[in-house]
């Protein structure tokens, strides 16, 4: 069941970014600090469905790492958020908090390429 | 002591009793069984007093009858830790009936014990036995028998009673006691009872065997009165106690009519989809179902609570679930257990709102099961109730075979034509998932500390070139086992809890590992911390009787499914600044140490292991040790999924 949440608010999520994209041309990305963002993100739990790395777990929270979204969707999604995940309001962090991680997980590397991975064949 | 004598009125010893001055009480049941009395040799008598010489039993006892019972039902193993309202049968056992059909294993625990057989059933296929102490001993073993009943798995349950009041020993007997032992797992269990015989225990035993081995499967409990156990078998009524004849019971399948009303819809469809959770049965059924998905040209999403089907079978679409089901005109649901959540959903919000998920109009839905012929009216693990437009009474294993014949008499060479189109174009989609998993996997590689999808995909590259089987749930895992690995024999996996009470995958899969030693396969088993500590003593059973099998601790140093749900709720409420959401929800500061804990239950063991570079050395030293016969653990520091 958790499956198809985490995979609804995926599709979800994918399909603001693209609806978004315009916006976030025109707005800048605020600049973050990541190594702030590492521990904002620690520290407000979000690593707890999102996976360390914001690699993103199947049930629980989708991959944010590498970019996998643009700033406006990962605000929109905290500020207003859809489906299960409850929304962050300045009230608990500040846009600059969020800034700050999205700078760390923009920094996060994609990973090594998975045919380079001996355990992966 | 005077009272001792008096619960074993049937000892060798009786015919001496009048002579020793015994109470009036116990002379009237001496001479209310005078044949009894005379057909024992008496024990001689001493001049010491009656309470340093109790009477010695002569002769075959009801606890070895009992034991009789055990071996004529096969059972191979009882997982135990020793009561005293079990003594007797706990003797028999080991000196009657040789520690041998059954074999008794020992645990530290009674819940240890039940998720053992639990474990052991899903790999063996047969009924392990479990022996537990009145009231107390079955309380602690009614989690397990929970989870086990709520997964429709078999298990016999024994356990001891002193059922005459008159024969209790003082105070601690009183307590472990009952009227009714049954009542405390009735809710629980297909069937109970307390015979008041010997020939009534074996009748209840082999009915016992019969009920909880035909679909619906659960577990039943049968309990021993203490005197029946204790007490020398008279060699009039032994001479004719008989054990019925135990019989493998067949299953009951779907109606004939229906089945082929079921292949009508099925060929009519334009996108059937199968639907599987605790469909299999046996191992023959991955290959039965296979069979169904060709025939169908279909895609098979599963639940995994069963080991349904090899996870790289072109039809199995599961990493694809949703999808798949949106596009479904027809859903086949095979065992389905939840078949209101296949298609509807309760987001957890405030408000707790019913969606339904996204479906074709007019989805029809065919259901062969046996989820709704057998619900107890107080646990709620029924779920919700779901209508089918074609429900077939049935085991849906056994049902297969019909259906497949039936599709294939009635398959025009039309409907072939079509079909095969569809299959292909299931076969293409299935093609490009691998990739697309491993990228995701890549994602996460160098995580620290180190992520669930490293440390599976470590384990699998260890794994890959034995014949191994992996008994513990993968949810927490987030399924990379069922996404990444290659699933592909009829007994790789077992499926989960049931019930999902935390403390079922460290004993069941030593359960497992134990049915898997009979049959020299390899058993790794990832379990959580938290689900480690309900029951470390584990440990020392699998260690004791040299049980192989390699434990990885998923150390995420929290109860995580907890942790998020408490950040939910602070989120909710605009309190998740506050640090105070790990009160409660950590297993932290002291972290404890897995490694030094399986030592000290004597294993081989590792960790903590943080540095995901050290992960593939230390899963092969494990795998040695496993491999040489002996049980082994490491303590990975993990992500929380």
């Amino acid at each position: 069941m958790r499956t198809m949440k985490a995979i609804r608010a995926f599709a979800w999520v994918a399909a603001l970014s693209v609806f978004v994209a315009g916006a976030a041309e025109a707005q800048t990305t605020p600049k973050g600090d990541a190594k702030a963002g590492l521990t904002e993100f620690r520290k407000f739990g979000c690593y707890s469905c999102h996976g360390i790395v914001g690699q993103g777990t199947l049930r629980d929270g989708p991959r944010l790492n590498a970019a996998a979204l643009g700033y406006p969707a990962v605000l929109a999604q905290l500020r207003t958020p859809r489906y299960e995940m409850p929304a962050y309001t300045t009230v608990q962090i500040s846009d600059s908090g969020v800034a700050d991680i999205y700078a760390y997980l923009s920094s996060v590397p994609k990973g090594p390429d998975p045919k380079s991975i001996k355990a992966l064949q | 002591m005077t009272k001792k004598i008096k619960r074993r009125q049937f000892l060798a010893g009786m015919a001496a009793a009048p002579a020793i001055g015994l109470a009036a009480t116990t002379k009237v049941a001496a001479q209310a069984a005078p044949a009894q009395t005379s057909s024992i040799p008496p024990v001689p008598l001493t001049d010491r007093p009656l309470s340093d010489m109790p009477p010695q039993t002569i002769g075959k006892t009801g606890s070895d009858f009992m034991v009789d019972c055990l071996k004529a039902l096969d059972i191979d193993y009882i997982a135990s830790c020793p009561g005293s309202t079990f003594r007797g049968i706990h003797e028999s056992i080991i000196n009657y009936g040789d520690n041998k059909k059954p074999e008794f294993i020992t645990t530290l625990h009674e819940d240890t014990a039940a998720a053992m057989c639990h474990g052991y059933y899903k790999v063996a296929k047969k009924p392990m036995a479990c022996m537990v102490h009145g009231t107390v001993g079955l309380q602690h073993a009614s989690m397990a028998i929970y989870n086990a009943f709520a997964d429709r798995v078999p298990m016999l349950v024994l356990t001891g009673n002193i059922g005459n009041p008159v024969t209790r020993q003082v105070y601690i007997e009183w307590n472990h006691s009952a009227q009714d032992q049954g009542a405390t797992v009735r809710d629980i269990t297909k069937w109970d009872d307390q015979p008041t015989s010997l020939q009534g225990f074996a009748e209840s035993m082999v009915r016992a065997h019969e009920m909880m081995t035909t679909v619906p499967m659960a577990p039943v409990l049968i309990t021993a009165d203490g005197d029946l156990q204790e007490d020398p078998i008279p060699p009039e009524i032994e001479k004719k106690l008989r054990i019925p004849k135990v019989r493998t019971p067949s299953q009951p399948a779907g109606e004939i009519a229906a089945v082929r009303e079921a292949a009508k819809m099925l060929i009519a469809a334009e996108n059937p989809v199968i639907y599987t959770n605790r469909y299999a049965r046996t191992e023959n059924a991955p290959a039965l179902l296979v069979e169904l998905a060709e025939l169908l040209g279909a895609p098979v999403v599963d639940a995994h609570n069963r080991m349904n089907m090899a996870n790289r079978h072109p039809h199995n679409h599961s990493s694809r679930r949703e999808a798949a089901l949106q596009a479904a005109d027809v859903i086949l649901a095979l065992e389905p257990i939840d078949l209101w959540g296949l298609n509807n959903y309760v987001p957890d919000l405030v408000t707790r709102p019913n969606d339904p998920r996204r479906r074709q109009a007019g989805l029809k839905i065919i259901h062969i099961g046996t989820e709704h012929m057998l619900a107890k009216s107080n646990y709620q693990d029924f779920q919700r109730f779901a209508e089918a437009d074609l429900l077939i009474s049935g085991d849906a294993e056994a049902t297969m075979p019909t259906l497949i014949e039936a599709l294939k008499a009635q398959t025009s060479a039309a409907d072939k034509n079509r079909i095969a189109a569809r299959g292909k174009k299931v076969k293409e989609q299935s093609a490009k998932l691998l990739d697309q998993l491993r990228q995701q996997v890549a994602y996460e590689w160098d995580a620290s500390p180190i992520s669930s999808g490293r440390m599976v995909m470590e384990l699998w590259d260890q794994i890959k070139n034995e014949d191994w089987m992996m008994p513990t749930e993968t949810q927490f895992l987030s399924d990379w086992p069922y996404r990444l690995w290659d699933i592909d024999k009829p007994y790789r996996t077992m499926g989960g809890s049931g019930a999902q009470g935390i403390g079922y995958n460290t004993p069941a899969a030593l359960g497992a590992a134990l049915a898997n030693k009979d049959k020299g396969r390899l058993t790794i088993a990832v379990v959580g911390d938290g689900d480690f500590n309900m029951a470390p003593g584990v440990l020392w059973t699998a260690a004791h009787h040299k049980i192989p099998i390699l434990y990885l601790v998923h150390n995420n140093r929290a109860y995580h499914q907890e942790v998020m749900m408490i950040l939910r709720m602070a989120a909710r409420r605009q309190r998740v600044q506050s640090q105070n959401v790990y009160v409660g929800t950590l297993i932290d500061n002291p972290a404890p140490d897995y490694a030094k804990i399986a030592q000290g239950y004597g294993l081989f063991a590792q960790g903590p292991v943080s540095d995901p570079k050290d992960l593939a050395s230390a899963i092969k030293r494990g795998i040695e040790v496993v491999k040489r016969g002996e049980p082994a653990l490491i303590d990975v520091v993990s992500d929380g999924r």
